[in-house]
């Protein structure tokens, strides 16, 4: 078991900056999920920590021992690739002895310790009935299951994992993130983890690394990354529908502040306008709605805006709105039961204690730290 | 008359048995999706209607007319489907206007089509460029462009948003659903994603095995699944099967459930009942994970478990838990979760109005 820090890494290939300047940590034991889009730079930083790829600049640890020169075989540390990458004309038993009779092992492993380790982790992982099988031959689980003890057998200090269960039929996702997360507790074993999903990434990780160009924006628990996003871009990574983020202005009209949203006008309460205003003199930033922080209702809200159903779409015990005013379109996920229909009109209102706001110019967001908000 | 008749279709390639005695209907401006994994038929139900497939054996009929000898080209229907199949020498504004063209339109209106649905489409930007060196995702968009520029009976689509990502296909189920909203466009719409079909489809029929299993409306097949394969097919997280027994205990009706005893209303006891009598009482329960709640304290006729995996998932947390020798996934809500950790014994409560039991063997519903 090792932990693992990378201290201000870079790593170009020719005229492409694929890491400028990332900072992690993963504790020992602990799963950290490495979330963002196809070009982040999140297989390059596993490459880089796996010694498959050199660093420009900056340094790697492991154990507090800097290997930026130390050799793949010696950092001790397994990767598996997207989809399993299983070798389909072997069988799942030498697809398992395979790291073992490398030619850095071969001689370390004698063909009856081959066997014998084989074994053993079909046995953890309960795949040893399968063991004469080819992967042609496997349901999705149990290939992934087999790719797990490809990295198991050679006893590493990190597992290293590349979207392993990308492309993959959605429902499998549920038993597939379930079975690596109970399996790394069990073994303790310090995990990094890619994904592009960022419901696996929540739902695996005990810390979630946020990046995208290269660079770490946000790392935290999921609760965090989900109720506190630091920047736009991870409000609207998160989320499906993802969060609402629209242009928005803060307006006083006598006595009482509003939410200007284009066309729409949605009250505020005071206390948060004038923490806003504190923040931002011109009123003016973006804010953030998730799409479950609002209410919908055919019944009129006296004093919240109305807007009109663009399209709705029933997911079984949800719905989703899209809902227009003006050239504002936002969209809800409500529990299902509404079943309302293009064209007509509903009254929404805002979780206020629920809203993100984040700067027009930075898209960084703004800490309003306010814990009772009373209308 | 519907708009669209399929009568005791078969289709067999050799000895394979592709689609079986399929009966269908679509009327006049319906959205109807054929759902179903790989494999299930669903492809080759929609290539018939369009014409690219003989019929083994079974009659099609559009508008009344019986169109199992009639050419693809005369059944007045447009096509998209996964694989684009564009024209690689034209750029994208001719590749849409094709259809158009060969319908003899006037430059003008042609242009005002192209516009229009390239805007809906996202796609303005590339009008000017050839297919090759496009994404695989704006290459499916022309496609589907290509199709909805026509005007035509059905528009039948196979796949049509597949390839793109995951951002990009949101949108455009959007817009396809408000353009058959507001068009009155009649629509067969072939996927395999369950959020497709439910999201935009009036009707869906779910498929397996060349076999269509359910017929009917996105909610009635969430909520009223016929059979075990829809009820596993439609859901996400995915509905939990659990064997169990049916008895009366003490006047009421209860199942037994890894060896706790659960009461379950009578309405729906008496219905399963007679089913069940011919079972020695062995029924299969089927609950969805969004339809259990937990609780740290003890409550009634609730079932305990452990958490093993808790799976904070952003609006709402999906717990995995030991109940006896199985494992069962819950989905609570954010505002309704109790804050469990890994490990914890819990109390396990089905929504009793919504459980579902199917026949252990044959997956029937004993109840719908």
């Amino acid at each position: 078991m090792a932990k693992v820090v990378l201290k201000n890494v870079y790593k170009s290939y020719g005229e492409v900056k694929a890491i400028r300047g990332v900072n992690l940590s993963c504790e020992e034991g602990q799963l950290l999920a490495l979330l963002g889009p196809s070009g982040a730079g999140k297989t390059t930083t596993l490459k880089l920590i796996a010694g498959l790829e050199k660093c420009d600049g900056g340094e790697i640890f492991l154990n507090d021992r800097n290997v930026n020169e130390v050799s793949p075989f010696e950092r001790n540390v397994a990767m598996t690739f997207e989809n399993y990458a299983l070798y389909p004309h072997f069988t799942v038993f030498e697809n398992l002895a395979f790291p073992l009779r490398s030619p850095r092992r071969r001689h370390i492993y004698s063909e009856k310790d081959v066997r014998k380790k084989v074994e053993e982790i079909a046995t953890l992982l309960g795949i040893h009935q399968l063991l004469d099988r080819r992967p042609t031959q496997l349901s999705g689980g149990q290939r992934q299951r087999v790719s797990l003890g490809r990295m198991l057998v050679t006893n590493p200090d990190v597992f290293l994992m590349d979207e392993p269960i990308a492309h993959l039929d959605a429902k499998l996702r549920y038993f597939l993130t379930g079975e690596i997360k109970k399996l790394q507790k069990r073994l303790g074993v310090t995990t990094i983890y890619t994904t592009h999903d960022y419901m696996e990434a929540l739902a695996i990780g005990d810390r979630v690394a946020v990046i995208n160009t290269g660079k770490v924006l946000q790392v935290g628990s999921p609760d965090e990354i989900f109720n506190r996003p630091n920047t736009e871009f991870i409000g609207k990574l998160i989320g499906d529908p993802p969060m609402n983020v629209l242009e928005c202005e803060i307006v006083k009209k006598e006595k009482n502040y509003f939410l200007k949203i284009g066309e729409l006008i949605h009250p505020l309460s005071a206390r948060m306008a004038e923490k806003l205003l504190q923040e931002v003199k011109d009123g003016k930033s973006r804010v953030g709605i998730r799409p479950t922080d609002m209410q919908v209702s055919r019944e009129k809200i006296p004093g919240y805006p109305e807007m009109e159903v663009y399209v709705s779409e029933p997911l079984g015990d949800k719905e989703i709105l899209t809902l227009k005013k003006g050239n504002v379109s936002i969209q809800a996920k409500i529990k299902a039961g509404l079943e309302s229909k293009v064209g007509e009109h509903l009254w929404v209102k805002f979780d206020f204690k629920r809203l993100h706001f984040f700067d027009r110019e930075t898209g960084n967001r703004i800490h309003l730290d306010v814990e009772y908000l009373v209308l | 008359m519907a708009l669209l008749k399929l009568e005791n279709v078969w289709k067999r390639y050799g000895e394979v048995e592709a689609v079986k005695n399929v009966n269908l209907e679509c009327e006049q401006g319906e959205f109807l999706s054929l759902l179903g994994p790989s494999g299930c038929g669903k492809t080759s139900t929609l290539r018939m209607i369009a014409g690219l497939e003989k019929i083994t054996s079974g009659n099609i009929y559009i508008k009344g007319q019986l169109v199992n000898d009639l050419q693809p080209g005369k059944r007045n229907i447009a096509m998209a489907f996964e694989n684009y199949a564009l024209y690689p020498t034209l750029v994208v504004y001719e590749n849409i206007a094709f259809p158009l063209r060969a319908k003899k339109l006037s430059e003008k209106e042609i242009k005002k089509r192209v516009l229009w649905v390239a805007e809906l489409l996202e796609i303005e930007d590339i009008l000017y460029s050839k297919p090759k060196g496009l994404s695989g995702g704006q290459q499916q968009r022309i496609s589907l462009a290509r199709a909805l520029v026509k005007d035509a009976d059905i528009h039948l689509m196979d796949e049509p948003i597949s390839h793109l990502d995951a951002d990009m296909r949101r949108r455009m189920r959007r817009e396809l659903k408000r353009l058959h909203q507001t068009t009155g466009m009649t629509v067969v719409y072939v996927t395999h994603d369950q959020l497709e079909a439910m999201s935009m489809a009036d009707r869906i029929a779910v498929m397996n095995n060349g076999v269509i299993h359910q017929i009917g409306t996105p909610t009635e097949i969430f909520n009223h699944p016929k059979d075990e394969f829809v009820a596993g097919f439609i859901g996400s997280p995915p509905i939990n099967f659990l064997e169990s027994r049916l008895r009366v205990e003490k006047g009421r009706y209860a199942i037994e459930v890894e060896k706790f005893l659960y009461f379950i209303p009578d309405r729906l006891g008496k219905k399963v009942e007679k089913a069940s009598d011919l079972l020695g009482g062995r029924v299969r329960l089927g609950v969805r994970p969004g339809d259990i709640a937990l609780s740290l304290k003890k409550v009634d006729n609730a079932l305990s478990g452990k958490v093993i995996l808790v799976e904070p998932v952003g609006e709402s947390v999906v717990y995995h838990i030991r109940l006896g020798e199985k494992e069962i996934i819950a989905e609570v809500s954010v505002e309704e979760d109790i804050n469990v950790s890994e490990g914890e014994g819990i109390r396990i409560i089905f929504n009793p109005d919504r459980l579902y039991f199917f026949h252990p063997e044959t997956g029937k519903s004993l109840h719908t």
